[in-house]
């Protein structure tokens, strides 16, 4: 197609050592869009239940889409393979590096097989090669940044890389493109395959099929988003402090997980305003992102910790130094450099030395398994030392650097219990005793727990919903924290729509206010770039479809109901400190709600025949007969 | 490009008296008033490609984001006479009507020089003017009413 996609996939065989051209199938394009739609049919076809995560045939795909390269993609990039648990696993970064692969002439990036040594991939438009990556083993993900520029001399290329994290197969180690990161447990494989980082250089340009309307649209989205004017609460504080914002509302509601979610809230936690005033240098943006300061460059001037600066993407780490008992901005900003550079998972890291504190306070870890450690909530001394143990896999590092699904596995002695983790991943912030719509959002997630998935989760400003407008949901109703009542039907909503804008792509952080119910602005700039002429129940389709085409991905590795749940902790016990109860059978109203909606066995969770060939997934259906018997 | 600190009294009024004599109409530019201000978001680079080829890519427009590898600089290079060939359909082009933070601004030089000196004082009182510029904030935020609530 000329417009919006290039049209073009490149498969890299590491075994092989082969670079191969494919034409992306046009069938693909009008059924799953690009960007998390294409990759998810990729993995689906390659990558089946007789593939193990660290297998040589295990996939690793880079996928932009459509509108990747043009402003309103705001360079997202999906990035996806099988999760050593089984399940997909899909995360995705923003930056410069997506523009610059569809500027070179690509869609997606396909990988597969294993290396033997360390090797790098480089694209310059049409002239592509594997390179010898032994020199960059070892090395952060800004030196190696770094070190490739100088090496192949071109200062402005993109380098998306993994850093020692993922050379170390730690868990849930992310792919980075400078501070821009994404894809949990994507880097592991990536560091499982020996391929160190892909380097990008493109010269083309996106076509645009009605320019001047895609301008006309795309300023209808900018003016919900716009600073001055906008109805949505939201925006103005996001665009200064990101997920910063909520940080003293979640801790007077009761929402953080502090002391691994043994309470609500913590006395003088992190305050968002402080991170303004004391560390925040400059702000910082993803590519053709509307928001001024989405993330911001932050410098520590004083203390243990001087001198260590870094750039942030998102504030949600700020809400996991709870679970820690992490009062510290200073330490915290040590950690979040830390793990930029390195590739860590920020999440995985506070949710893993969470659980080990617990443990460790219950006497099922002693100072002797720690290593002298003493592992107490708010204990900020051991936290740096710890995380360099994870990094270098050394000791007790080498136990959490399993994630904490893993390590109690290997500890035992009822662990177990204190796991924060669904289908094998550490949680991120969002609570779930507190916002019921959040609990059935992680638990249904296919993915493990991940917020992008379904967020923002909180309604428009009232007036600027049309009265005409139907929706599948009572919006006073759904979006009211803890009944179960309109639930399944927000949370249908919410991952259809989201599934499909992931797929243009666009980032969820801005979907804001009337964007998130109403997606015709987003259809608009779509045709508008794409010259295809989609309606909205077409395009509203294509998000039911991957959502479904993930879901049945998950059932033939084996996941069914009993997977879709919330950690043991938010399901029997209450946050005592705020008196709100736990889920209970909740959850299970709420399941029951979600499924029915969907056309999903209750029982099971797996998609009905009627549905999937609604959906034009007959392939996928044949799959399934055998499994639901 | 804008007037760096502009801090010095000799400095404005040489730059002040040169920016008279060019008139009237010619007297709107393209002006980089805040470049710590800059946020690397490539909006000004895409738009500015986009006028020129009705498509977007780099190396295309007149104007380029520079950034090094740390994260730590971002700083348009901008090559424009400030005769933008897009029609100014928001009284100024796409790349300053796309900027987020208010690093680019489309006027005078005597405004460009004033907003430069409001920046700097307002930085002092009010944190967050290091992400954004006070002309594409209304402060103080208490007295601002969006039409939601209106």
């Amino acid at each position: 197609m000329a417009y919006g996609w290039t049209g073009r996939l490149l498969r890299v065989d590491l075994t092989e050592k082969t670079i191969v051209k494919e034409n992306l199938p046009k069938e693909w394009m009008r059924k799953y869009i690009g960007c998390r739609g294409i990759n998810d049919i990729i993995l689906y076809s390659e990558a089946g239940p007789d593939v193990h995560a660290f297998d040589p045939e295990n996939r690793l795909i880079f996928g932009t889409g459509p509108l990747e390269g043009t402003p309103v993609g705001m360079g997202r990039v999906s990035i996806q393979t099988k999760h050593p648990e089984g399940h997909i696993c899909e995360g995705g970064f923003g930056g410069d590096w997506g523009p610059e692969l569809k500027f070179a002439g690509y869609d997606h990036i396909v990988i597969q097989g294993k290396s033997v040594k360390p090797v790098y991939l480089y694209i310059n438009d049409d002239e592509i090669e594997l390179r010898d990556a032994t020199h960059l083993w070892g090395k952060d993900v800004l030196e190696t940044t770094k070190a490739i520029k100088e090496e192949v001399g071109i200062p402005d290329i993109k380098v998306a890389c993994i850093g020692q994290a993922g050379e170390n197969l730690v868990a849930r180690a992310k792919v980075f493109n400078k501070h821009h990161s994404g894809g949990r447990g994507c880097g592991t494989v990536m560091g499982d395959k020996k391929l160190k980082a892909i380097a990008v250089m493109g010269s083309g340009s996106v076509k645009i099929s009605d320019p001047h309307e895609y301008l006309r649209a795309f300023r209808a989205i900018k003016d919900v988003l716009d600073l001055k004017d906008t109805s949505d609460y939201f925006v103005p504080g996001w665009s200064f402090m990101s997920a910063n914002l909520m940080l003293e509302g979640f801790n007077e509601l009761g929402w953080l997980h502090a002391h691994n979610a043994q309470k609500g809230s913590l006395e003088n936690a992190l305050k968002g305003e402080e991170y303004i005033e004391k560390y925040v240098v400059k702000p910082k943006g993803g590519f053709c992102c509307p928001f001024p300061a989405c993330g911001r460059r932050f410098e520590v001037k004083e203390g243990k910790y001087a001198g260590t600066s870094g750039d942030e993407r998102e504030g949600g780490f700020a809400y996991a130094a709870s679970v820690v008992g992490l009062r510290s901005w200073d330490v915290l900003l040590k950690i979040r450099d830390l793990c930029d550079r390195h590739g860590l998972d920020e999440f995985m890291i506070f949710y893993t030395i969470g659980w080990a504190m617990e443990c460790y306070e219950r006497g099922i870890l002693t100072g002797t398994d720690t290593e002298g450690l003493d592992l107490v909530f708010g204990n900020e001394d051991v936290l740096v030392p710890l995380v360099e143990k994870i990094i270098k896999r050394e000791g007790f590092g080498d136990l959490l650097a399993k994630g904490a699904f893993e390590a109690a596995k290997t500890v035992g002695k009822g662990s177990e219990r204190y796991v924060l983790a669904i289908k094998g991943q550490e949680l991120e912030v969002m609570p779930q005793r507190g916002v019921y719509q959040f609990a059935l959002s992680l638990a249904v997630s296919e993915n493990g727990p991940d917020h992008t998935r379904w967020y923002p989760p909180y309604p428009p400003n009232p007036n600027t919903i049309p009265s005409n407008m139907e929706l599948p949901f009572d919006p006073f109703m759904a979006f009211q924290t803890r009944n179960v009542e309109n639930k399944g039907s927000l949370v249908k909503w919410l991952y259809d729509s989201r599934a499909v804008l992931e797929s243009l792509p666009t980032c969820v952080f801005v979907v804001r206010g009337i964007l998130g119910i109403d997606m015709d602005p987003w259809l608009r700039i779509f045709n508008a770039a794409t010259g295809l002429n989609f309606t909205s129940e077409e395009f509203i389709k294509v998000g039911e479809r991957i959502v479904n085409l993930e879901r049945a991905y998950n059932v033939r590795e084996g996941f069914r109901r009993k997977d879709d749940v919330c950690p043991r902790r938010m399901m029997e016990e209450p946050i005592a400190d705020r008196h709100i109860p736990p889920l209970g059978e909740n959850l299970d109203l709420m399941l029951d709600d979600y499924y029915t909606l969907r056309d999903w066995d209750l029982e099971t969770a797996i998609p009905a025949e009627a549905k999937l060939k609604e959906l034009d997934l007959d392939f996928v259906n044949n799959d399934l007969v055998a499994l639901r018997e | 490009m804008g007037l760096g600190s502009g801090s010095r009294q000799k400095q404005r009024s040489h730059y002040l008296k040169v920016s008279l004599d060019l008139g009237e109409t010619m007297k709107k530019r393209l002006f980089l008033v805040g470049s710590e201000l800059c946020n690397g978001c490539r909006n000004c680079e895409m738009w500015c490609s986009w006028v020129h080829t009705q498509a977007f890519g780099p190396n295309r427009g007149l104007i380029k984001v520079a950034k090094d590898s740390e994260g730590a600089v971002d700083l348009p290079i901008i090559n424009c006479d400030g005769a933008c060939p897009h029609p100014m359909e928001q009284g100024v082009p796409l790349c300053v009507e796309m900027c987020p933070t208010g690093t680019l601004i489309y006027t005078d030089s005597e405004d460009a020089y004033n907003k430069r000196m409001e920046l700097d004082m307002k930085k002092e009182i009010q944190p967050l003017f290091r992400l954004i510029a006070p002309w594409k904030w209304p402060y103080p935020w208490s007295e601002w009413r969006g039409k939601g609530e209106s």
